[in-house]
């Protein structure tokens, strides 16, 4: 039964050797990690760079080609027409496209920054609670 | 060794375990609620609810630290071990918390503890039991004296064996059942050998790997679910191209991934040399359905992705051809095409997968075929496609200009380790989704029924669509595992025949099979014994389903019954004289006749071979090569294929199995010289005589020595005497008296000196009994007909034969 307290054998070598470089190195490159794994994904879903560079494009590649031969003035008006129209279109959506894809990567940034503070700061708060409760109390601090 | 220990608690699993319970158990989280719950009165009662709000929000991230720190750092086995002298360090945290009494570790409760965990109850289940059961039946017999550490030592060999980094229950179990005694007793009971047993391990590791499922919030699942939105937007339709095929670019990888097992590894190099040229990059996959030729495209496009992305060059958009669209759902299709293909040319690369070649060039119209032709030889665009063998001959290989601009590659059936492979893959994917499990041995005996009773389409294919109609049936019948029954079902179901009987009776089949056709046949019964002797050892033979189940080579003169033991003993055997399928070789006697057995290599000619397309329609058959010296010796070079290997590739390319018939060759090649040898040596044994006869047939060339040595028995007919042609008579007679009974009701009393006179007419020494059913229907009917017509004969009266009458 007093074989459980085997462990406390081994936890100084866990806190040291292992908790301390898994909580300030291990994990936070880990959340990095997956800050870019989700931000990339994001990219992949909407592609910031491809929405960019074919912003005027016309939507879905859908055009009008006058191939008739000859100069027609309501064959030419009519391809004219449909070509901006599909230009603003595809401007239109894919503007949309454009602010929700900032967004996510707004969020995605914020929000995994924010939690990598917090992991870093936690230890600080404990501390600092600690501190509070305990020293701060006995020198007059209340919480 | 002498510096190795064995204690398992001052281990990164063991403090797992224990922080875990201590603090992010369910009973940690009432003790954070307990403590926290004087500061919640305070706070009600001052109103004062910011430190308790920053209290419980430190307790819930400390709690999701503490979690994160055991999960990744003390329950991963793939930390670093604390220590490299404990062999408890290497010990898994499954195992170590199924352990009971960890301060005094014994063979019992490792067993225990073994059987519990996911993977030794995957693993007992494999094996058809349950860890209720192996322990009941195992426990006992190990020591609970025994010292660990020389056990766990061997258990340390067993996991690297199995290339795993930590002690797992599958090397603990696998230590257990190599001790053989009481565990290879209990094997024995379940059929297990100990390979199956590592062949099941081998799973179950794989099982292991691949049963992570992604959760839908998870980076590369969102890119899947989603799609690529925002580029399919920006590059648009290629328009016509995008009406024509599907896309299939983003998802090759993850889908060769997810397969799990490579096959065809082979064929897969030489198609990545292949497409990785600067010209002819096309490539044509030729085998039959089921083979993985689709498979086989789609991890060729993965793995051309993987060294596009690796290299960092610009990435070939992968694309399938909507054939059915292309051909029936657009006007002017060669336009289509051409449009789509041109502005696809000049977009960048492309891969473009033609679902099966066979179904487009049937429907293509000659512009339709020129523009696809061309398009072949287009540097920006490989074609990829399938067919079956023989319509890559019907379809392909009659225009040599297309055939040129393809490489071939032939794609087989794919061998037993493979197919399992393939099998263990679908199982755990429809186990996922079905909810039904099946074992080891039931999937070994998925897979050589499939082989046995399935013809058509190829492996993996075939067995994996009755893996799948069994999991089915089982789920509908409101059952949990599968069994032999829906085995069956589903492959009677696919076969179009019921292989319960079949399969299950062949063993009582060969048991009677003498006694049924001595009665049948008379004055062969040395020849009999010896066939029926011969199909009983064939199907204990180490061979046995990989040749025919028995080939036979009947010598003797003629009318003995040669043909007529061919045609009982398919209708005892197989259950139908149908199922003889008699080839008359006096029909084979030119070098041209070899067509009739391999069909015409003249693509334009659409004529099957009779033998193949007889055979393929019915496996379970006989075949009589009736009067097999008559033949051309290139007809009979044929059938070295067929005897040898049980199989026979036309001249389409196309396989027939002959696994599951009996082939019989009979043959009157030196009657003349039987007839002499028995007037002559009438002393000598049947042995001796059959080695002359042998002998005698290779001298004058008959057969060629490694013919006659194909054959599993060379079986002699003796020449029929007197008193079996006798007997032959009476039998004939007998069925002959009954018929007319039965039908018309007259009871006929034959004399004996009719009889005798019969037997007069109907034999002599050198025709057998061939000509003895002429004499009775001679007789018998010819006196019946006037004897008629000269009386008036009711149901019930008896007409008596005699001599004097006939």
């Amino acid at each position: 039964m007093l074989g459980i307290f085997q462990i406390f054998w081994v936890m100084p070598r866990l806190l040291v050797g292992s908790m301390l470089p898994w909580y300030f190195y291990e994990q936070p490159m880990r959340i990095l990690r997956m800050y870019g794994a989700y931000a990339g994904a994001w990219l992949e879903i909407l592609s910031i760079k491809h929405l960019l560079m074919t912003l005027l494009s016309p939507w879905k590649s859908i055009t009008d080609e006058n191939d008739h031969p000859g100069f027609n003035l309501e064959r030419w008006a009519q391809a004219i027409t449909l070509n901006i129209t599909t230009r603003v279109i595809g401007f239109v959506i894919r503007t949309i496209a454009l602010a929700f894809s900032l967004a996510i990567q707004i969020i995605l940034f914020v929000g995994f920054f924010i939690y990598l503070g917090l992991w870093f700061l936690y230890p600080v708060a404990v501390i600092g609670l600690g501190y509070m409760y305990f020293i701060g109390y006995s020198v007059g601090i209340h919480v | 060794m002498s510096e190795c220990s064995f204690n398992v608690r001052p281990t990164r699993a063991y403090a797992g375990l224990i922080l875990h319970r201590v603090f992010v158990s369910w009973f940690s989280i009432i003790v954070y609620t307990a403590a926290l719950v004087p500061l919640g009165f305070s706070s009600y009662t001052s109103g004062k609810y910011l430190l308790l709000g920053i209290i419980i929000a430190l307790i819930a991230f400390g709690f999701h630290i503490e979690s994160l720190f055991i999960k990744h750092k003390l329950i991963d086995d793939e930390e670093k071990v604390l220590s490299k002298s404990n062999l408890g360090c290497y010990v898994t945290y499954e195992m170590v918390s199924h352990l009971h009494g960890r301060g005094h570790i014994t063979l019992p409760k490792l067993l225990k503890a073994a059987a519990h965990t996911t993977r030794g109850k995957f693993i007992l289940a494999q094996m058809g039991t349950t860890p209720k059961a192996f322990i009941a039946a195992c426990l006992s017999s190990v020591d609970k004296k025994e010292l660990v550490l020389p056990f766990m030592s061997e258990v340390a060999d067993i996991a690297k064996e199995l290339e795993e980094s930590r002690i797992a229950s599958n090397a603990v179990l696998l230590a257990f059942f190599r001790r053989k005694g009481v565990f290879t007793d209990f094997m024995n009971e379940l059929d297990i050998s100990i390979d199956d047993l590592e062949t099941i391990l081998r799973w179950e590791k794989f099982h292991k790997q691949v049963d992570i499922v992604e959760k839908f919030w998870e980076p590369q699942q969102l890119v899947r679910s989603f799609g690529t939105i925002g580029r399919s937007w920006s590059q648009g339709y290629t328009n016509d191209l995008d009406v024509i095929t599907e896309d299939i670019s983003g998802s090759v990888i993850w889908r060769e991934e997810k397969r799990g097992v490579i096959m065809h590894e082979k064929e897969l190099e030489s198609t990545v040399q292949i497409i990785s040229r600067a010209s002819q990059r096309n490539a044509l996959f030729i085998g039959k359905t089921g083979v993985g030729r689709h498979t086989m495209i789609e991890n060729v496009t993965a793995l051309l992705r993987k060294q596009e992305m690796s290299k960092g060059l610009p990435l070939t958009r992968i694309v399938v051809l909507n054939t059915e669209m292309l051909l029936s759902g657009v006007d002017h299709a060669d336009k289509v095409l051409l449009r789509a293909l041109a502005k696809a040319e000049k977009s960048g690369k492309f891969f473009l997968i033609v679902p099966n070649i066979a179904v487009f060039l049937r429907s293509a119209e000659g512009n339709l075929r020129s523009v696809f032709t061309k398009f072949l030889q287009s540097k920006n665009i490989t074609i990829c496609s399938v067919a079956a063998p023989e319509d890559y001959h019907t379809y392909v290989k009659v225009d040599p200009t297309l055939d040129s601009m393809f490489e071939k590659l032939y794609i087989d059936d794919t061998g037993d380790d493979e197919t399992l492979a393939a099998l263990y893959v679908e199982y755990f994917k429809l186990k996922r989704k079905y909810g039904v499990t099946l074992t080891y041995r039931t999937l070994n005996l998925l897979l050589d029924l499939t082989k046995r009773y399935i013809n058509k389409g190829g492996l993996p294919g075939k067995a994996i669509d009755i893996l799948s109609d069994s999991m089915v049936a089982t789920r509908n019948d409101g059952l949990k595992v599968v069994d032999e029954e829906h085995i069956r079902k589903a492959i009677s179901l696919k076969a179009h025949m019921d292989i319960s009987e079949v399969s299950k009776d062949e063993k009582s089949k060969l048991v009677t099979l003498a006694e049924k056709l001595q009665t049948t046949v008379i004055g062969q019964e040395v020849a009999i014994d010896a066939l029926v002797n011969t199909l009983k050892r064939a199907r204990l033979d180490i061979n046995a389903g990989k040749r025919a189940m028995g080939t036979f080579l009947f010598l003797g003169p003629t009318g003995v019954g040669k043909t007529y033991t061919a045609k009982i003993l398919a209708k005892e055997y197989f259950g139908s004289a149908d199922a003889l399928i008699r080839v008359d070789m006096n029909e084979y006697g030119s070098e041209e006749s070899t067509i009739g057995i391999v069909g015409d290599p003249d693509p334009s000619v659409t004529a099957q071979s009779f033998l193949t397309k007889q055979v393929q329609d019915n496996p379970f058959s006989l075949i009589l090569l009736d009067e097999i010296e008559k033949a051309h010796p290139k007809v009979l070079n044929l059938f070295l294929q067929i005897l040898d290997e049980g199989m026979l590739s036309d001249s389409r390319g196309v396989k027939t199995d002959f696994k599951n018939t009996i082939i019989i060759a009979t043959s009157n090649a030196g009657a003349l010289f039987i007839r002499d040898f028995i007037k002559e040596n009438q002393q000598k044994s049947r042995e001796d005589f059959k080695d002359a006869l042998v002998d005698t047939i290779l001298e004058q060339r008959i057969f060629t020595p490694e013919f006659v040595n194909r054959f599993d028995e060379v079986i002699l007919y003796y020449p029929m005497t007197i008193e079996n042609a006798i007997k032959v008579a009476l039998l004939m007679l007998d069925g002959i008296v009954t018929d007319i009974e039965e039908k018309k009701g007259y009871k006929i009393r034959i004399a004996e000196d009719v009889i005798v006179e019969i037997v007069k007419q109907g034999y002599s020494i050198e025709f057998g009994a061939r000509e003895m059913r002429r004499a009775i229907l001679d007789i018998i009917e010819n006196f019946l007909a006037d004897y008629l017509l000269e009386h008036d004969v009711k149901r019930g009266d008896v007409i008596p034969i005699e001599k004097k009458d006939i």
